[in-house]
């Protein structure tokens, strides 16, 4: 006899998995499991926007609420990606108006997305609540004023990091007045100013609003109007930190401060002005999110906030914090998870800023709950990446970026492959890591052997040969995301691992050693990926087969080649195309 | 040869010797992506790199440690020959140089935004106060518009932003056009050949043709 349970109790046990790993588990059990559950699932992430097509993703989860996608590659962020590269969200936009009436959320990061595409969006979904554009481009402020004047439900508008064309500070009065669902509000990248007015109009009518961010253009004296308003904000980003001396700006924004009882995260805090920082110490006791990585304040300030904020979780700040704020973070702060230490100055160490491999030391050995590492310093020892690993084998992110590449240990001289070695084989369970320094094959022969737990991995201007590639590419059984510039890395690895680029995201290659006859043949051996070679220069000679390519991106999907390549990416379809 | 200044470094001078090792290490027979922005004939041709610029200096002033830096440096003020290139090198390796490296470190633009602020405050030298900042505006004319307009030059650092601020002012695509400069001596330059730190130092005004 067979027993199964009907559709509908199916539904209802599957509506209690949420992570998409598990939904996609569920999704193979069986056929009927397959039809219930992609009836019901309503999140969606695509990782790679040319993994998939629109049409794909509507066709097998018909009922979405909820879409994330990624379009450029990581390397994006570092100028790596030629302008026209692609990402664009239109034609995800318009297939998604058409077919997903009821969708609720939509993500985008590293997507270039127009005004008409933001306008789409306000007159399309009716439930609209929550829109994420993180690191995007391509629209401008009139895109914002359709979402404001037609999102009747919108409860999130986060434009993090994305470059908006300022046209008009007024967009924000185009939020109807019968608008009070706003939760959250992120608009902490734009250039120029908004009305002042219309901001305040928005705070005084929003009595959900938990997020509000603003940008560098809001004057320290009107934050404490807003922060009147809005006493049960949970996280604020301030715009500029300073206001000439003006006791009376100081005395209200401490008031203010006073006031805000449930603040547990503060950012923003440009041109700060050091006089002015004693106005938030009343709300530190509670914070758990501190971001002063704009701010340009020096160590002894920046001490005397940590030393107030004993439940902080997490901390981004510059280099200015040197070794001794980080020695007072590692005694005061036993609830860190994550620190992100951001250089001041970009090429030269500052003779004024004393940080150094010491001050991560401390940090690893004084807070028993880190798990998230971004460290931009000068110089860096085996030994103390050896501490580092002994300290904190709950390491799940390690990001350490030695200014100048290829920079040694600085005691010893030799190559850091062996502190980096340690890091893999102590924390088992990392899962992000980046390289600096100086390094040989020998560090990818230990990452290739103990990181297995590792999705993804930055290399840059390491290794000395094919081999440092192929103990990689071979051993990390867990690696989706591989991003490699400057390396001595070629074809014999690459080929080596074909099958291996099936079961990743992407794999970005620049300035490496690449050849177009190696791309020719993975291009014919592996048909499910897209070799896309970008040629920015237009020195690339395809017949050539031994001409080295500049810049390689090499994803999955079942997609297709992509129809919105620009004229200087090469693929073998263009190539055969063109032989015709 | 003259760009393998790091490697003839090492070969003619005693106190780098030690660093020759690291070179091998770092830069004997493979592949190194610097000499490639030219097509690679072959493996051979490694001694006849064509010029290219500010990386390699890079990777070879930096294999050494600081010390062995300075070491060279006071051996190579001996030397003659080979001498002003090494200097300036090193020099704008140690003093910002900036869009040597695309990309480099990994930092995003946005926080680019702020340190530049501080370096841009300095101008030349080093008052480092931390109040204000520093524009540097420059006329910029696009062939066949009557109107000129003006581009805060500090609030780049490199050829490829700049171009693409530029483009979008005039509403071409950044595909459509090239830049040119007029330096100091009144000359009207294409802009990209120089590194970025001598091309601010030099420019006068701006001009966008149509390709």
């Amino acid at each position: 006899m067979v027993y199964s349970l009907p559709e509908e109790v199916l539904e209802h046990v599957f509506s209690f998995i949420t992570s998409d790993k598990d939904r996609n588990v569920v999704s193979v059990v069986c056929k009927s499991w397959y039809e219930i559950e992609r009836w019901c699932r309503r999140k969606v992430f695509i990782g790679n926007c040319y993994a998939v097509s629109p049409a794909i993703m509507i066709r097998r989860f018909p009922e979405v609420r909820s879409v994330e996608l990624k379009g450029k590659p990581h390397f994006a962020d570092f100028n790596l990606v030629p302008e026209g590269w692609g990402g664009y969200a239109c034609s995800w936009i318009d297939e998604m108006s058409r077919s997903y009436p009821w969708l609720e959320e939509i993500r985008l990061k590293r997507m270039v997305i127009t005004d008409e595409s933001l306008e789409l969006i306000s007159t399309s979904f009716k439930n609209f609540r929550v829109l994420v554009l993180s690191s995007c481009e391509g629209f401008s402020t009139d895109g914002l004023s359709a979402i404001a004047a037609n999102c009747r439900n919108l409860r999130e508008l986060d434009l993090q990091e994305s470059e908006v064309m300022d046209l008009s500070g007024h967009w924000l009065s185009h939020f109807p007045d019968t608008f009070t669902s706003l939760e959250s509000l992120n608009m902490s990248c734009l250039g120029s100013e908004v009305s002042f007015s219309a901001l305040e109009r928005l705070v005084a009518m929003s009595p959900n609003l938990k997020t509000l961010r603003l940008n560098r253009a809001v004057p320290l004296g009107k934050l404490s109007t807003l922060l009147q308003q809005a006493p049960q904000l949970v996280e604020l980003g301030t715009g500029a930190y300073s206001s000439g001396i003006r006791s009376d700006v100081y005395s209200a924004l401490s008031k203010a401060f006073l006031g805000c009882k449930e603040l547990k995260g503060l950012s923003g805090f440009w041109d700060v002005d050091p006089s002015y920082l004693p106005a938030f110490f009343s709300v530190c006791s509670r914070l758990t999110t501190l971001n002063l990585s704009y701010a340009t304040i020096r160590s002894p300030d920046i001490t005397k906030v940590i030393n107030l904020c004993p439940n902080l979780q997490r901390l981004l700040v510059l280099d200015h914090i040197e070794d001794s704020g980080l020695n007072a973070l590692a005694l005061s702060c036993k609830n860190l998870q994550e620190l992100r230490v951001f250089p001041s100055d970009m090429y030269v160490a500052d003779a004024n800023v004393t940080l150094t491999e010491q001050g991560l030391v401390s940090v690893t050995q004084g807070c028993p709950k880190l798990q998230s590492v971004l460290y931009f310093c000068h110089q860096m020892s085996n030994s103390a990446l050896i501490t580092i690993a002994k300290n904190r084998p709950n390491l799940t992110c390690f990001r350490l970026c030695i200014i100048e590449p290829r920079t040694p240990d600085y005691l010893t001289h030799e190559p850091l492959d062996i502190g980096f070695g340690a890091i893999v084989k102590h924390c088992k369970n990392l899962s992000r890591l980046s390289l600096s320094g100086l390094l040989t094959d020998r560090v990818f022969e230990y990452i290739g052997t103990h990181a297995k737990k590792l999705d993804m991995l930055s290399i840059a201007f390491a290794g000395d040969s094919d081999l440092g590639l192929h103990h990689v590419l071979s051993g990390c059984e867990s690696l989706k995301k591989l991003e490699i510039r400057d390396c001595p890395f070629g074809d014999t690895a690459l080929l080596a691992n074909v099958a291996k680029l099936a079961t990743m995201r992407s794999l970005w290659m620049s300035s490496c050693a690449v050849s177009i006859g190696a791309c020719k043949i993975l291009s014919r051996k592996m048909p499910m990926l897209n070799v896309e070679v970008i040629d920015e220069n237009g020195t690339l000679n395809p017949k050539l087969d031994n001409c080295l390519v500049e810049k390689l991106y090499v994803y999955r999907t079942v997609a297709g080649p992509r129809s919105d390549m620009p004229g200087y990416i090469w693929t073998m379809d263009r190539d055969s195309a063109n032989k015709i | 040869m003259e760009l393998y200044l790091g490697l003839a470094l090492s070969s003619s001078s005693s106190s780098a010797s030690s660093c020759s090792s690291q070179f091998d290490l770092n830069c004997h027979e493979s592949t190194i992506p610097v000499h490639r922005s030219k097509k690679r004939k072959h493996d051979d041709d490694y001694d006849h790199v064509p010029q290219t610029l500010p990386l390699l200096v890079w990777n070879n002033n930096f294999c050494c440690n600081k010390n062995q830096l300075n070491e060279e440096h006071q051996d190579h003020d001996n030397d003659g020959d080979d001498d002003d290139e090494v200097e300036s090198n090193s020099i704008s390796v140690r003093h910002r140089n900036i869009g040597g490296v695309i990309g480099w470190p990994p930092v995003k633009l946005c926080r680019r935004k702020v340190c530049h602020r501080k370096i841009g405050n300095g101008g030349g030298g080093d008052d480092g106060d931390g109040g204000g900042s520093k524009s540097m505006y420059v006329k910029v004319h696009m062939e066949g518009i009557g109107i000129a307009r003006k581009v805060d030059l500090n609030m780049h650092q490199s050829y490829q932003t700049l171009v693409l601020t530029l483009a979008n002012m005039f509403g071409k695509c950044y595909g459509d056009v090239k830049l040119t400069y007029q330096d100091k001596e009144g000359d009207w330059l294409l802009a990209g050949d120089v590194p970025w730190g001598s091309f601010i130092k030099t420019i006068q005004r701006l001009k966008l043709l149509k390709k």
